[in-house]
């Protein structure tokens, strides 16, 4: 009960970061780490499948993306990005607080007989998930196209 | 009551989401409030499911399947930003008047 409340706490706090930051890089990392809160509250209540989504997909994919998106527009921007040295330090504590977080869930974290094996969720996905999978296959495929067509470069004549 | 802890905080974050939405220019900063607010939706779904055990597994897959769904969008907003930033050089919002360029 105390853990998900802190959790809670640090989620609200890190999105208002998120938000109030004025550099782009520090609030990214405010987001990510907000992400990651929420997937480690996934794990908390059991949720294992969609904690490791969550941290698969938005702390570790998306964080790159808008990282990536952030570079491309400050570098035209402000020249190049400064380095500073306190970031390698953060990224370095950062990591430990993930590791050990991540690590106190999982031995605490008792695995359900009947949600954490994959049989229920197979048939649950492939059941009574099997047209929206479907859509979302399509949907990835129209997100691939759409971002080449987005991206590409543009011939001038 | 942790129902009632995680429904206040899921909306207390979809506020801060749709507050950054509202109020923020610089077109990378939408895209991070709409990612906060995705989140409190996100976790809204899940704390339903797992109070309402009878839909656990459903909540579960929704949610999964919604993950990759708007990763998708943010991913398209992205490449929009970066189409506008080569057309523009700029990502605030304000300076954009044309929707074709």
């Amino acid at each position: 009960m105390i853990i998900e409340i802190i959790l809670c706490i640090l989620m609200i706090i890190t999105s208002i970061l998120a938000i109030k930051l004025k550099d782009n890089i520090h609030a990214i990392l405010a987001l990510a780490f907000m992400t990651l809160l929420v997937g480690l509250l996934y794990l908390k209540l059991g949720a294992f499948y969609v904690g490791v989504f969550q941290l698969s997909i938005y702390t570790a994919t998306m964080t790159m993306i808008f990282l990536v998106a952030e570079y491309i527009t400050r570098h035209q921007r402000v020249g190049s990005m400064r380095y500073n040295k306190c970031y390698m330090a953060i990224a370095i504590v950062v990591t430990l607080i993930i590791l050990v977080s991540f690590s106190y869930l999982i031995i605490t974290s008792t695995f359900p007989k009947n949600k954490g094996c994959s049989e229920p969720v197979s048939e649950a996905l492939w059941e009574d998930f099997l047209i929206p999978l479907l859509i979302q296959a399509f949907l990835i495929f129209a997100t691939i196209i759409a971002i080449l067509s987005l991206v590409r470069e543009r011939v001038m004549r | 009551m942790l129902l009632l802890v995680f429904l206040i905080t899921s909306i207390v974050i979809m506020a801060i989401g749709i507050f950054g939405l509202l109020v923020k220019r610089d077109l990378l900063r939408i895209v991070m409030s709409l990612e906060i607010a995705f989140q409190a939706c996100n976790l809204s779904i899940i704390t339903f499911a797992h109070h309402f055990t009878k839909f656990d597994m459903h909540g579960r897959m929704a949610v999964i399947v919604l993950i990759a769904t708007e990763a998708c969008v943010l991913s398209v907003l992205i490449a929009v930003l970066i189409g506008i930033f080569r057309t523009y050089k700029t990502t605030d919002v304000s300076v954009l008047k044309k929707l074709r360029w």
